[in-house]
């Protein structure tokens, strides 16, 4: 048999390194490396430790971020602040440019609850004690200009009514005598020296 | 698999329980860790079951890996310990039925007769590696495949720098002695 040719030898040791990184692209099997995985994989699974990548967080917080903010612009812009007279706040011994933001805030959350409630699917509720209902306050103004033109009864019907709609309101001083007069029909209101003139008949 | 994180912060990252942090770590060791058993071993099959093992010890010493360890040199020690309880087993068996082991499951009938002057080189430095005593083909893998420095290799086989140096310089003579022409029937 014919002797092969043989190759010459690596003449140096780095040549003897080469010539094995040449030959070195031995590598695990699909299923020695699907073993292994597998096996990290349910030792977090046993220990009870698993995290997320740290990409999951951070896409997380962008996503709140995004809808923050997404939200922050649908709420209705606040008109301007020029406060709208009225009879509370005539009523109100301090101007409504001197009351703290924070309650003139609360105020106009509260003018602007229906609109609210269509982004937020929630409606403010309506502060019925403080007579800061605008339904409410219209028809005091309504009652007090029926007062003042000497429509008494126009105005107690009117009141009455306004009761039975808010029976938790709490009337401005100037229409307690009327209210007491709904209460106990018949009596005379008082026409003392505290009453508006306009309370007597 | 580009993560710019080095391997320890990998290792500590999988610690905690973050399992893509394994996958790029085993990315980066599979093939360097395979090699140094299959060539330290010279049969595939043993080297394949020596690996799943050394990857099962790293996984389930991944708690008590710290910064600073070096998971290179930490992976390729836990590897060094298997190899060794391998050749102690085989040891009792017999070193010489071993080598024939080896010398019969190196993979010379499935080279084509047509191979490359290249490719029959290193078949037959395969083979050559296969003729070095234990600790010689060791030392030279650990360089090779592991990247350790001489006193990485004299700390893991519990002997001096020097006595490191001189198997190399021995492994190295011998596989340029077994390589040469007319040396391929040498017997080890």
């Amino acid at each position: 048999m014919t002797q092969a040719r043989k190759p010459s030898p690596p003449a140096s040791q780095s040549e003897l390194e080469a010539l094995y990184r040449a030959g070195a692209e031995a590598e695990p099997d699909n299923g020695l490396d699907r073993m292994v995985r597998a096996r990290a994989d349910q030792a977090l699974d046993r220990a009870g430790k698993r995290r997320p990548a740290p990409w999951i967080a951070g896409l997380a917080t962008a996503g709140a971020l995004v809808l923050a903010v997404g939200i922050a612009l649908q709420q209705p812009t606040p008109p301007p602040s020029t406060p709208t007279p009225s009879a509370l706040d005539s009523a109100d011994p301090a101007p409504a440019s001197a009351r703290p933001a924070l309650e003139r805030a609360a105020e106009m959350d509260r003018l602007q609850a229906p609109e609210s409630a269509i982004l937020m699917d929630q409606a403010s509720p309506v502060d019925f004690a403080a007579g800061r209902d605008p339904d409410a306050d219209a028809s005091i103004e309504e009652i007090r200009g029926l007062l003042q033109s000497g429509r008494l009864d126009r105005a107690e019907s009117l009141l009455r009514d306004l009761m039975e709609r808010k029976p938790m309101i709490e009337l401005p001083d100037d229409l307690a005598a009327l209210e007491s007069r709904i209460a106990e029909p018949g009596a005379e209101p008082d026409c003392g020296p505290d009453r508006p003139v306009n309370e007597c008949r | 698999m580009n993560d710019p994180r080095s391997d320890d912060d990998l290792m500590l990252a999988y610690a905690r329980g973050e399992m893509p942090a394994f996958e790029v770590l085993y990315e980066r060791y599979r093939q360097p860790l395979y090699r140094y058993l299959l060539h330290a071993l010279g049969d595939r099959a043993a080297a394949d079951d020596l690996y799943q093992d050394v990857w099962s010890r790293i996984i389930d010493a991944r708690a008590r890996f710290r910064r600073g360890n070096g998971f290179r040199r930490y992976a390729f020690r836990i590897a060094h310990n298997r190899l060794v309880d391998h050749w102690r087993q085989v040891g009792r068996r017999g070193e010489h039925a071993e080598l024939e082991e080896r010398r019969l499951s190196a993979p010379t009938e499935d080279q084509p007769e047509c191979a490359s002057e290249r490719e029959q080189q290193v078949r037959r430095l395969h083979e050559a590696l296969m003729q070095l005593s234990n600790e010689q083909r060791e030392a030279f893998l650990l360089q090779q495949e592991a990247g350790l420095s001489l006193a990485d290799i004299a700390g893991r086989s519990g002997v001096g720098r020097e006595t490191v140096k001189s198997r190399l310089r021995y492994a190295v003579r011998k596989l340029r002695a077994l390589l040469a022409p007319g040396a391929e029937a040498a017997g080890p």
